[in-house]
């Protein structure tokens, strides 16, 4: 792991869209670093960069310039086996769509991971992970029998299913209400403190925001604020 | 792979009838190719059946073409040419011939025209020799008997051989005395009018001969080959009879083998050749005038024979002699001295009938049997004309043919077993009674031989042909038949694979099409599963698996379909290539386990190929712009 015990860092970090003959910078180079098991919000406005941050962390797109080190290995040198492997094992996603496999059940659903990684004997860790999200009677419906703060509990719990490093949620309660939003959280904080995972979380919640231990303000690509809160 | 499959299942599943259909796409192409196939490997097999189950090897039979001889050999349609049943004792003759039988096969086509009624008129005890599968049914079954009380017919039920063989009766041929002594010996066919040239005299007015010309009642007879001595003959003219209608007479030459010259005497005396194709003429003819006064027509064969003398004309099948009545013997009540047996006749002929003959005709032993035919009858008939030439209306004679309905009376006397051959379908009387019956006078279609030696075949057939006095014969081995047949299937195979071949690169596309389809529909989730952790290769398998799986299941339904359907792909086929010719009596359609099995996995193989670039496409799909195409 080394890297000073930090698990993402971001170094003069570019991203750089085209679109037609336009170009856009969605990140115009920023620096960051977060350490092992920090719960972090990415805050800002539509178009700051939030979810551009997010899917270079979770490797499913490659930045333009500068270095981005996750888990100590720079994502643009990984190959494809690589990077799978990186999302397969160390990092967890949750969007805010919940992108569930609608013709899976729940307890499918949160198998699919580990399915993939070809780890059987653990399939029962998936019936856990629900239990965890309070989904216990909930575990054989289909997505479309569940409510939109039971699907992304579902999503959660998938996205924890192998176990991984990061758990990174772009905009999770974004389709929730307040309630179900704040359930999210309050399991984002739990699994923070038991598993000592570390979480990335973009919002522009700010009541939800303010409920990691660090908010890093991001705008027009920048950032503009990283402020570490302190709870009593 | 069975990791992806529950999902493959429920891909599938979600899309119930585009699944449906492209399962039902690939099921129709690899019935298709399950029947073809059947039919390749059962056509093989029923027409082998058929060849072994003739009994002999080698078939004699008049010449003609070789395709033509091998629908005839086997199914008996076709224009039928005939051999003279002298042949048979000439060819016994053959240091190679072990057993041999002659055949006479008279297809009568039914009343409604519609098939034929296959009479076989054989030689019971050389036929049965030869031809050991041929035999009476046994078992259960109901007879037809006269009860002795009332004289009236009832059933009764017999446990035993259904019936036996026709008793072998002696036909004596018809007789007619001539009052120079001449017995004609043949079959009366039939009673006509003709004119009779009595005299040639010289007008000394015009210096042109005029004919005496006088109409007499005759008696036609059909005879049996025979050679007339130069010293016999009084003339020869030749009779060419057109499709149209109209007669020519003169000195009648086949040109080629597509047309006939006439060369005749115009009323000037000069020469005048006109030349008919073929398809133009209904039929050539000779006509001898005899010094006795009677006509026979028929078809020289030849003048000038080796070991003929000089101006001996032998006539070929069938030819009948015309005698007028004014030359026929008269016994002291004044009745013409004609001997005819046709009394025969009258007495019933008996009859062995093939198991499916007797099924579908509803007989049993003991039965009258009468049977509805159409036949062509010649008739004479005068037309009016307008002359060409004088402009003015004259009167001409034309024969044309005509259908007449005639009925066949037998007495059903035996049952054959069911041979699942072409003999199920026929009807067996006595040589000699086909022969008077359906008036082919000592005429037969074939004769069925079995060598010594099978290896020995091309010196026999040397021998048979390099002898002259056997006039046209062609000598057929049925393995030479079987090859023939498969050579017409062949071709047609070959037409009927690549339809086949196209069915399947129809559906090969159409699987593609249906796979890609929903791999764009479900680009979104592809880029879900990428992202939660989904490798390339899990998400190529997943949906390769998926086309594999639709195949597989359309694999199953077209075997099903094919193999349950089979009986009637099976009458679909026959009714076609019934039409065409041949079709072998066995079972047509013959699916094997190889056949079913191969089918099956070629419709996994489809799956693997048309899934390869689906998956492909699917594979490659990047996570990010996956999920934003969900936005």
């Amino acid at each position: 792991m080394g890297n000073n015990g930090y698990i993402i860092k971001a170094e003069a970090l570019k991203k750089v869209y085209h679109l037609y003959a336009e170009e856009i910078v969605a990140l115009k180079g920023i620096n960051a670093a977060v350490k092992k098991g920090e719960f972090v919000s990415v805050m800002g406005p539509s178009g700051a960069g939030k979810t551009t941050f997010l899917n270079l962390v979770g490797c499913l797109d490659k930045h333009t310039e500068g270095r981005l080190e996750v888990l100590g290995s720079d994502l643009n040198s990984l190959n494809e086996n690589q990077q799978r492997n990186m999302r397969l094992h160390h990092l967890g996603f949750v969007f805010q769509e919940f992108f569930l496999v609608k013709e899976l059940t729940a307890l499918e659903n949160v198998q699919l991971p580990i399915i993939f990684a070809d780890d059987y004997k653990n399939l029962g860790w998936a019936k856990h992970l629900l239990e965890r999200v309070g989904l216990t009677k909930r575990m054989n419906h289909f997505p479309k029998e569940l409510s939109g703060g039971e699907m992304q509990r579902v999503a959660v719990a998938r996205a924890l299913a192998n176990k991984p490093d990061i758990l990174l949620a772009d905009e999770p309660t974004g389709n929730l209400d307040t309630k179900n939003a704040q359930g999210i959280y309050d399991l984002f904080r739990q699994l923070g403190k038991e598993e000592s995972i570390t979480i990335v979380a973009a919002t522009h919640n700010v009541k939800l925001g303010y409920q990691a231990d660090r908010v890093i303000h991001l705008r027009e690509g920048s950032i503009e604020k990283d402020e570490v809160i302190v709870k009593f | 792979m069975s990791k992806y499959l529950n999902l493959a299942y429920k891909n599938l599943h979600r899309r119930k009838i585009r699944s449906f259909l492209t399962i039902g796409g690939v099921g129709v192409a690899v019935a298709v190719l399950v029947s073809l196939l059947g039919f390749n490997a059962g056509y093989r097999i029923a027409l082998e059946k058929d060849v072994s189950g003739m009994g002999y090897q080698v078939l004699v039979t008049a010449k003609g073409c070789p395709y033509e001889l091998a629908t005839v050999a086997l199914a008996g349609t076709g224009s039928l040419r005939y051999l003279t049943d002298d042949t048979v004792a000439k060819i016994k003759q053959d240091k190679e011939v072990s057993e041999l039988t002659p055949m006479l096969m008279v297809p009568l086509i039914k009343e409604d025209g519609n098939g034929f009624y296959t009479f076989w008129g054989i030689d019971k005890d050389s036929y049965t020799a030869l031809r050991p599968m041929v035999k009476i049914a046994s078992g259960k079954h109901k007879e037809k008997v006269v009860d002795p009380s009332s004289g009236q017919e009832v059933d009764k039920e017999v446990d035993g051989p259904m019936g036996r063989w026709f008793n072998t009766r002696q036909v004596k041929p018809d007789e007619i005395y001539l009052k120079n002594g001449r017995v004609v010996k043949g079959l009366i066919v039939g009673t006509g009018e003709y004119e009779k040239i009595t005299g040639k005299e010289l007008n000394p007015v015009s210096g042109e001969y005029t004919e005496t010309k006088k109409a007499f009642k005759s008696v036609k007879i059909m005879l049996p080959s025979r050679i007339y001595t130069k010293a016999e003959v009084l003339s020869v003219t030749g009779a060419l009879t057109l499709k149209a209608g109209a007669q020519i007479k003169g000195e009648v030459n086949k040109v080629d083998e597509n047309n006939f010259k006439v060369t005749s005497k115009d009323a000037q005396g000069a020469e005048q050749a006109n030349t008919y194709p073929r398809d133009q003429v209904l039929k050539a003819e000779d006509e001898v005038f005899l010094k006795d006064g009677s006509k026979v027509t028929g078809v020289i064969l030849s003048q000038t024979q080796d070991g003929y003398n000089v101006g001996d004309i032998e006539l070929a099948y069938p030819n009948t002699e015309e005698i007028t009545s004014d030359l026929i013997e008269t016994d002291s009540q004044g009745n013409l001295k004609i001997v005819n047996n046709k009394a025969d006749e009258k007495s019933e002929t008996e009859v062995v009938i093939g198991w499916e003959a007797a099924q579908t005709g509803f007989m049993q032993v003991g039965q009258k049997m009468t049977l509805k035919v159409k036949e062509m009858a010649k008739e004479k008939v005068k037309e009016k004309v307008i002359d060409p030439v004088s402009g003015q209306e004259k009167e001409i004679e034309k024969e044309i043919e005509k259908p007449v309905f005639n009925a066949y009376t037998f007495k059903v006397v035996g049952i054959l077993e069911r041979g699942g051959s072409k003999d199920d379908g026929s009807y067996f009387v006595q040589l000699e009674d086909a022969q008077r019956i359906f008036r082919k006078y000592k005429m037969l279609t074939g004769i069925g031989i079995k060598l010594n030696d099978i290896a020995k075949l091309p010196m026999f057939t040397d021998r048979i042909y390099n002898r002259k006095e056997l006039g046209e014969t062609q000598v057929v081995s049925l393995a030479e038949v079987k090859g023939t047949i498969l050579n017409l299937v062949q071709t047609a195979k070959i037409l009927v694979m690549s339809v086949a071949f196209i069915a399947i690169i129809v559906a090969l596309i159409g699987v593609m099409n249906t796979i890609l389809m929903s791999v764009f529909e479900r680009t979104q989730e592809i880029g879900i599963m990428k992202a939660i952790g989904a490798s390339r290769m899990d998400i190529f398998k997943l949906i390769w698996l998926e086309t594999i799986i639709i195949c597989a299941l359309g694999g199953i339904v077209g075997t099903v379909i094919a193999v349950f359907g089979g009986s009637y792909i099976e009458k679909l086929i026959r009714a076609v290539m019934s039409k065409a010719g041949y079709v072998p009596a066995g079972q047509i359609v013959h699916f094997t386990p190889q056949i079913i099995i191969g089918c099956f996995f070629g419709a996994i193989v489809l799956g693997v190929l048309s899934g390869i670039w689906p998956a492909y496409r699917a594979a490659k799909m990047r996570p990010i712009e996956a999920i934003r195409s969900g936005e």
